[in-house]
């Protein structure tokens, strides 16, 4: 089924191209400057921003399988935004690649000399060894990018014409536990094993959690702005933005549960190698600590509680925002503390000008590869036979 | 308290929706619509004012949120002071939960409550029916006989695809 629908379909041009290009090479020059003060400063810059934008463009992924096993007709008029989310995993997953080459600056356990007099570490080997670190990478990536491209080329049948309803929820299915179950060995892998004495087993919904936040600001985001721009006439109105609120306000909730959910069993347990995890962060980091429960909960779960909040989108872009800072923050916070002072590197010296200006330039990218996709194709999903029903949301 | 309604009988939701708009336009009150599910639109179409419902949520969850919170400050360090793991006494991590969930069980039991309250739903209420098609695919509209000009608005309803307008003396008060 198509739908005759007149909308101006995304041309990525202009001030938005100039900007995101300008901003890579913004991007550039400050990564150049952090490797050239500090080389371990500058690769845990690498590591997290690149990890950062990896779990903003799966967390398009997880919310087309989400949305696509529960037939969802809601998504159907910004589909568009999380498909083109996935194009960047090939280009995540060459950033990615390149962190080989700074292993040795920021995990531990690549030191092979330090492992083998650790009795901790030396029984961690066959998990943490560089060459089966590389392979789960690739396999890790290997499953997102098939699952993502599995979507999209399904969309892509629908446009022309056939019904394959039934498979987008299969594969949607499959899709869904490939990324329960390597959206946690990512985040243990590139994350937690900075520290690889010490461990948490929610860490990785912690992280999936605040990616799929990150995520979801990026959506509405690019949803009012391409709104404010004049696309989307008539395709998108109060109730989609309420939705997009509430998953949001949803989401930032759930991330403060399990961020608790860590916290206190490791402060109420009191035992000693638990804590260091938070004795660490407490000591040096306290600011950046509660900031990042402030950003990431505190401020979107006040300004987000009312329903005209939800339908505002002057509050949803701040809150959005507030949100995609949070999230930086947040994997900043689980990777750059324990490598900062195993390296002796005074904690504030990673932290400032620099790695906002890294990150906007890996916005840049992010934004200029999400956008050559999100021109490639119509605007809305025509050939989606819920996407009247989804332009038409009612409360 | 019997009194006469104009009844309108609708066939599909639509026309209803329509209908609807076009009596409120015309500044006539109408008493209440009786639909078989809910019309998505009906609400803001027949102007009915936001529910304080989540108001009444909000207020309930801070009252347990401050009342499990004080109440866990008073017993830890005035009433019954207990070393717990060589903690302070003061231990907010701990209060948490606890606060949580009292916040939530408040809220959530209240709403409910008042949810009933605000739709005087009671243990063996009498629904009222007007035509009991209204339970299954008719929509039926009443509108107050003395708020509106009968034959004008019979004639802009059956306009709007009403099947039947009558006017019938009923108690629909409660």
């Amino acid at each position: 089924m198509s739908t005759n629908l007149d909308v101006k379909n995304f041309e990525f041009k202009g001030g938005l191209r100039t900007t995101s290009l300008v901003l890579i090479a913004v991007g550039i020059i400050a990564m150049i400057c952090g490797f050239l003060t500090n080389k371990t400063v500058g690769w845990v810059d690498f590591i997290v921003t690149s990890v950062y934008f990896v779990t903003v463009a799966v967390s398009g992924v997880f919310f087309l399988a989400v949305t696509g096993v529960l037939q969802a007709s809601w998504i159907t008029p910004y589909k568009r935004i999380p498909e083109a989310m996935t194009k960047f995993l090939p280009y995540g997953f060459a950033l990615m690649l390149l962190t080989y080459f700074g292993l040795h600056s920021v995990y531990e356990w690549t030191h092979t000399d330090i492992v083998m007099n650790d009795p901790i570490l030396v029984q961690k080997i066959a998990w943490l060894n560089e060459p089966f670190y590389m392979i789960r990478m690739v396999l890790i990536f290997a499953a997102w990018i098939f699952v993502g491209r599995r979507l999209l080329s399904l969309s892509k049948k629908q446009d022309e014409g056939h019904d394959v309803s039934q498979k987008i929820v299969s594969s949607s299915a499959i899709g869904l536990i490939l990324f329960g179950a390597t959206i946690c060995i990512a985040s243990f892998d590139w994350l937690m094993s900075v520290e690889p004495h010490w461990f948490s087993t929610i860490y990785g919904v912690n992280v999936f959690s605040g990616s799929f936040v990150a995520g979801m600001s990026f959506i509405c985001l690019a949803t009012i702005k391409l709104r404010e721009w004049g696309y989307l006439k008539g395709i998108i109105n109060d109730n989609h933005f309420h939705d997009m609120g509430k998953w949001m306000f949803g989401f930032s909730t759930f991330w403060a549960y399990t961020w608790l959910s860590q916290f206190l069993l490791i402060w109420y347990a009191n035992i000693p190698e638990e804590t260091e995890y938070y004795v660490l962060r407490l000591d040096h980091w306290n600011f950046q600590f509660f900031l990042n429960v402030v950003l990431n909960w505190l401020a979107p779960f006040l300004l987000l509680l009312s329903r005209p909040a939800k339908r505002n989108t002057k509050r949803l872009k701040l809150v959005a925002c507030i949100l995609l800072v949070g999230h930086f923050l947040d994997l900043y916070l689980m990777v750059a503390p324990k490598v900062f002072e195993h390296h002796g590197i005074h904690h504030l010296s990673g932290f400032g000008a620099l790695q906002a200006l890294q990150w906007l330039g890996f916005a840049g990218l992010f934004l200029f590869v999400v956008g050559t996709a999100f021109s490639k194709r119509d605007i809305v999903a025509k050939g989606d036979p819920q996407l009247l029903e989804g332009i038409d949301l009612h409360q | 308290m019997k009194k006469d309604y104009v009844i309108a009988t609708f066939e599909c939701d639509e026309k209803v929706l329509h209908a609807t708009e076009k009596v409120v336009a015309k500044n006539i009150d109408i008493y209440d619509i009786y639909t078989p599910f809910p019309v998505h639109g009906l609400d803001e179409a027949m102007g009915i004012k936001r529910s304080i419902l989540p108001y009444v949520t909000l207020l309930a969850g801070l009252t347990g949120m401050i009342l499990a919170f004080s109440f866990q400050m008073w017993v830890f360090n005035i009433s019954w002071p207990v070393n717990f793991g060589g903690k302070p006494f003061m231990s907010v991590p701990s209060f948490l939960p606890i606060t949580f969930e009292f916040t939530v069980l408040l809220g959530a039991h209240t709403t409910v409550a008042a949810f009933l309250a605000i739709n005087k739903l009671f243990p063996g209420k009498q629904p009222t029916i007007i035509d009991p098609a209204q339970t299954e695919d008719k929509f039926i509209m009443a509108i107050d006989k003395e708020k509106a000009n009968v034959d004008d608005l019979t004639n802009l309803l059956k306009e709007q695809g009403a099947v039947q307008v009558e006017v019938q003396n009923l108690d629909l008060s409660i």
